[in-house]
């Protein structure tokens, strides 16, 4: 965030910003909560008006990466050592000088060798202070150490809005005298996090994890180790993000009726809808199906999943694997509200993209871009084209990612056809909404099958 | 882009309100943009209150508080601001994107003197994404910079007694490893 926000303002002309010096305290504190809290405590030695400045700023941002980096080397183990002490050292103090009372933020990104002890301590003292923010991303870099468990009395952090946890953090919270608390918690974020490795207590950690946040907004997870089979009924769920790194073997039968934005890549099998999602605006699907699966079964996947997806606007739809060829025409009813799709194609989701197309009455905006490749020979299939199913709103049409390939684009303008012959690999065709009718691809490359447009 | 900033929320209606700044120049604005400003807005609400048996309505709401250069300024970045937001209702994405663009574009013309009093007219008026922009424009403007070159874009000099900096800079050495050359 910082990165892309820097900005490019430098002292003017004679080198002065006049007067910020004199901006009122609750100002130049509010300019502090901006930065990192190592360039917070910089400021320090400005001058005697900005020499306590720092610890009225309600924020505790620090990474180990840079702090301690400049006298010692990285790939010294004493060194390393020295470094976990002094970053411990750092958090600690930083912490006990702070004379702000509530903590808004605790942000720490640290990678540690040896002792993390110290992150318990550290957890109670922002709980006792009301922390709102929480940001832990944990790398615990010595495979001897045993991973970071958050203490227990963490779990009924009233104050917390945002919790955010990656790495190498075990959530176990499978213990009956575990209260589980979290009553103002709206974004949950959980990156690599690791669940206990019984499935039985894996899922009630989850479980419990979920029912313990009762306005939850935003939910986002990314694991490789999750098992088992989970309802996720979040009735409050705006945001809900899962990313599925090694094909994890879980299932979720997502409950959330208010689900705004939705974004899943993985195994078709894992996500399991059974409500149409009304509010929904913007989807982004990644979806993998296994050769082996049976036909049926993976129709009626896509059966539900389409119709839970139905009043989509926003759609981006990577359909993965061989079987897509043959998925056939199963969406349950048009998407009424679909003004913008944007298609990831491969040798075997052509027809995919063909019924999609002919199923979104007023698409405006279509970009077709290349999706992973899979070698096949399945796919060599005419398609009917109806002209009559195709938006008649289509405005902006984008097609690239081929690279190499000599291709060939047919359009077909409401009477005036055109063919645009491509060696690049992009182009972007802004059409006039009134001369456009439909669209008709004919591409001649090994990557897309046989499409012949209507003569 | 589409150029709509004749009415950037096509649901308000198009009253207009007057502003009467520190200098006596006068701005009149949308409805809209005067109710970014949440001290414009307290303001009106107020009036309307009282003013509701009467019939009457005032529309000119002094500001002792603000110089017309840093209000017009705002009213732009309102006015943009309000722009983006009504042209991606549905992508918060996008709106971030245009947002970020046009934030970058506009800090091109602002010149790093004018930023303490438009801070200062920004949380005058209340008026909260302004104050967090300017704001987050001085603090990546020093992040990572050596305390000489922060002194220097701030314009201010040591006023500490011998010694005392050296102290202070063995204390938390830690927090002036690694910064940019100058």
């Amino acid at each position: 965030m910082a990165e892309s926000k820097r900005l490019t303002l430098s002292p003017g002309k004679d080198g002065v910003v006049d007067r910020i010096s004199n901006l009122p305290e609750s100002l130049l504190c509010h300019i502090l909560s901006f930065l990192p809290t190592k360039d917070s405590i910089a400021t320090s030695i400005l001058s005697t008006r900005w020499k306590l400045l720092w610890t009225l700023v309600p924020k505790l941002d620090l990474d180990s990466d840079t702090i301690g980096t400049s006298e010692l080397s990285a790939d010294d183990d004493d060194d390393e050592d020295e470094r976990d002490i002094m970053f411990a050292h750092v958090v600690s103090s930083v912490l006990a000088q702070q004379e702000c009372g509530e903590l808004q933020t605790f942000r720490l990104q640290w990678k540690f060798g040896c002792d993390g002890s110290h992150l318990d301590a550290w957890l109670r003292t922002a709980a006792a202070r009301k922390v709102k923010e929480l940001d832990l991303d944990i790398l615990v870099i010595d495979i001897n150490v045993e991973n970071l468990k958050l203490p227990p009395s963490f779990f009924s952090c009233r104050t917390l809005v945002v919790l955010k946890l990656t790495g190498t953090i075990d959530i176990d919270i499978d213990t009956p005298s575990l209260s589980f608390n979290f009553p103002s918690l709206k974004i949950l974020h959980l990156v690599e996090i690791l669940f206990p490795s019984v499935i039985y207590s894996q899922e009630r950690s989850f479980l419990r994890l979920l029912s313990g946040c009762p306005v939850l907004e935003d939910l986002s997870f990314t694991t490789d180790d999750l098992e088992g089979e989970y309802k996720v009924c979040v009735p409050t769920l705006k945001r809900f993000i899962i990313r599925d790194l090694n094909g994890s073997d879980y299932e979720l039968e997502i409950n959330a009726p208010a689900l705004e934005y939705f974004d899943f890549c993985g195994d078709l099998r894992a996500i399991k809808f059974y409500e149409k999602l009304n509010n929904l605006v913007q989807a982004n699907v990644g979806l993998y199906v296994y050769e082996n699966e049976h036909k049926e079964f993976y129709r009626e996947r896509v059966f539900r999943l389409f119709t839970a997806l139905n009043n989509v606007k926003f759609l981006s739809f990577s359909p993965d694997g061989t079987e897509w060829h043959n998925v056939g025409n199963i969406y349950p009813s048009s998407f009424q509200n679909l003004v913008q799709l944007d298609f990831k194609v491969t040798d075997c989701n052509w027809p995919v993209l063909q019924y999609l197309l002919q199923n979104a009455p007023n698409l405006e905006s279509l970009v077709v871009t290349k999706g992973y490749a899979v070698k096949s020979n399945l796919c060599r299939k005419e398609l009917q084209y109806d002209r009559d199913y195709l938006s008649s709103h289509l405005t902006s049409f984008y097609y690239g990612g081929f690279e190499g390939a000599q291709q060939h684009v047919y359009l077909e303008l409401n009477e005036v056809s055109v063919w645009l012959h491509l060696h690049g690999t992009s182009f972007h065709v802004y059409l006039s909404s009134f001369a456009c009718l439909c669209i008709m691809l004919y591409i001649s490359t090994t990557a897309v099958p046989n499409i012949l447009p209507l003569g | 882009m589409s150029n709509q900033s004749e009415s950037p929320n096509p649901t308000s209606s198009s009253n207009k309100i007057t502003l009467k700044t520190s200098d006596n120049e006068v701005f009149e604005v949308e409805e809209a943009v005067a109710m970014k400003f949440c001290t414009v807005k307290q303001y009106f609400d107020d009036e309307n209150n009282n003013n509701v048996t009467s019939g009457t309505s005032t529309t000119l709401i002094p500001l002792p508080n603000v110089e017309s250069h840093p209000l017009a300024i705002l009213i732009t970045y309102c006015k943009k601001h309000l722009e983006i937001k009504a042209n991606n209702a549905d992508n918060k994405k996008e709106m971030e994107i245009d947002m970020e663009h046009y934030e970058r574009e506009f800090l091109k013309n602002v010149m790093p003197q004018e930023l303490t009093e438009l801070i200062l007219a920004a949380n005058y008026l209340n008026f909260k994404e302004a104050l967090d922009f300017f704001c987050r424009a001085v603090a990546s403007a020093i992040q990572n910079k050596s305390v000489e070159y922060v002194r220097k874009f701030f314009g201010l000099e040591s006023d500490f007694k011998p010694g005392e900096e050296e102290k202070l800079r063995e204390e938390f050495a830690w927090s002036f490893e690694g910064v940019d050359e100058d």
